[in-house]
């Protein structure tokens, strides 16, 4: 029965699309640290992706941090703590706000960019012709865009980073009656330079799974125009499920180590 | 540069906004299609609904040890249910269960509209004297519309559960203290906002997903970019709407 495939069929498929996935990521990883490199194209997947993810993300963070003041506010008043507000701003934008929403916004603008790019090439088989002429379609066309990716993360993590502050810097400022540096002094009381690179390193591990299935889902795609945007679609879809997952195993890596996982 | 992408933006923001506006007068002022508005409300919600299960019960389980980490260092680590229902019920929740359905629903709906259009299937559908807003957009619209607020119940539920099973399992939370702080700092003022949200949200997304569908361009790269720029807008336009929706609220 075509149509009703029983769950065993189902999870058998899962599983072989998980194991392709795999093999390509292996071919990716093999493919980024061998020559022949194609720098130049390195760069412009870079700065594409940078120059697409940047506006959206801060405009996004931009309202974020203004909407995280007003409950921060909210909440300090409720529990009488109003000179903490600045302490869990900072702590909460470096560690959980910043690397995760632009791992969404990556995701979102980036990942579907780069699967619909990547789906129109194979599309009009340019890949196909890259291969004619002698020429890795993967290494050409694949390797730069996950390295871009990559690349672009940190940069991009570290805007959202202080897009997210300088929302709340604005709104706090206006809204209460804190001042600049009282926020600015909070905040550095008590951040610590390890979020910062933990924030990194968080942003850098979603992005390495959003380019792989953007690439993946792009890369291989068969039909037409309409299947481009579905290949899009699900790199998206997957790439989230994954993000959130992953930040719950890297958080609870990263910070949770007080908890009872210690006694393993 | 810069010029260029001002212009664009300006141009994206105008063509929503119009087209908003016809969606939301068309909906209020025609007959609907029941059966239409049931089929695309069935879709939405079931479709996104695995998606947004899975993203909230990790979201909730992140929470949980994210905030006990935060409140250990201002030593209140018992609060940790209070700050996820603060958390989830005014914020998380609605714009965790509008992104998502952005990026599943709504980009669906954006590249069926788009591939709709550069196959001419919407012009065909004007030439047969059949309004495409009342036939194509008005149902996508009230099937959010409608769907938004019961996913977001779902990402509450489902949030704290997890974040239940992580407190008590990793944290040696309190099970009945966690559950007594999350439900009292639950008030009918927040949960009526989060709806209201919701709802918003809802509408939002679709008017845009319909709106970037509808404007796709032909060539293989239209439907995908269509639904790129449709996932994008919709996110930001949640972030804003959610930024308005709390100043009034709170």
């Amino acid at each position: 029965m075509p149509d009703h495939p029983s769950i065993i069929s189902r999870v058998q498929e899962r599983l072989e699309n998980l194991g392709r996935l795999m093999v390509f990521l292996g071919e990716l990883v093999r493919k980024s640290v061998t020559p022949p490199f194609y720098f130049p194209a390195w760069i412009d997947a870079t700065a594409v992706l940078v120059r697409r993810c940047m506006p959206p993300m801060i405009v996004v963070l931009l309202t974020m941090g203004a909407v995280m003041t007003i409950q921060t506010l909210n909440l300090g008043e409720m529990v009488r703590a109003d000179s903490l507000v600045g302490a869990m701003m900072g702590t909460f934008t470096f560690r959980e706000i910043g690397p995760v929403l632009a791992s969404v916004l990556i995701g979102a603008q980036g990942g579907s960019f780069v699967a619909t790019e990547l789906g129109a090439m194979r599309i009009k088989e340019e890949f196909d012709a890259l291969e004619l002429i002698a020429v890795d379609p993967v290494r050409y066309a694949v390797v730069p865009r996950f390295m871009g990716f990559l690349i672009a993360t940190p940069i991009l993590c570290m805007m959202a980073d202080v897009g997210g502050l300088l929302g709340a810097h604005i709104s706090i400022v206006a809204l209460s009656d804190m001042t600049s540096g009282t926020f600015w002094a909070s905040i550095f009381d008590y951040m610590q330079l390890r979020d910062i690179w933990n924030g990194f390193f968080k942003s850098l591990v979603f992005s390495t799974i959003i380019a792989l299935l953007a690439c993946y889902n792009g890369y291989h795609v068969s039909g037409g125009a309409a299947q481009v945007g579905q290949a899009a679609n699900r790199a998206v879809v997957t790439a989230m499920i994954c993000v959130m997952a992953a930040n719950y195993i890297v958080t609870t890596l990263l910070y949770g180590a007080g908890g009872s996982l210690q006694r393993f | 540069m810069i010029r260029s992408s001002a212009i664009n933006f300006l141009e994206l923001l105008g063509g929503i906004v119009s087209f908003g506006r016809r969606g939301i007068a068309t909906m209020l002022l025609t007959s609907p299609y029941p059966a239409e508005i049931l089929r695309q409300w069935y879709r939405i919600t079931i479709g996104s609904l695995p998606v947004v299960l899975l993203v909230a019960i990790f979201i909730g389980a992140n929470m949980v040890v994210q905030g006990s980490e935060v409140l250990k260092m201002l030593g209140a680590e018992s609060m940790v249910g209070m700050l996820v229902s603060f958390a989830l019920v005014r914020e998380m929740g609605p714009t965790l269960a509008g992104a998502m359905v952005a990026v599943k629903a709504g980009s669906e709906i954006a590249s069926e509209l788009a591939a709709m259009r550069i196959r001419n299937q919407i012009d065909a559908i004007e030439v047969m004297g059949v309004d495409p807003i009342r036939w194509l957009v008005v149902p996508r619209l009230i099937g959010s519309l409608l769907a938004m607020p019961i996913l977001t119940l779902v990402v509450l539920y489902a949030a704290v559960a997890s974040g239940w099973v992580v407190g008590v399992v990793q944290y040696d939370l309190n099970g009945a203290l966690f559950m007594s702080q999350v439900l009292g700092f639950i008030t009918p003022y927040d949960l009526g906002t989060a709806m209201l949200k919701a709802g918003a949200f809802g509408l939002t997304l679709a008017i845009i997903q319909c709106y970037c569908g509808f404007a796709a361009e032909h060539g293989p790269q239209g439907v995908g970019l269509a639904t790129n720029r449709a996932i994008v807008a919709s996110v930001a336009a949640i972030s804003w709407v959610n930024l308005v929706i709390s100043g009034l609220m709170y």
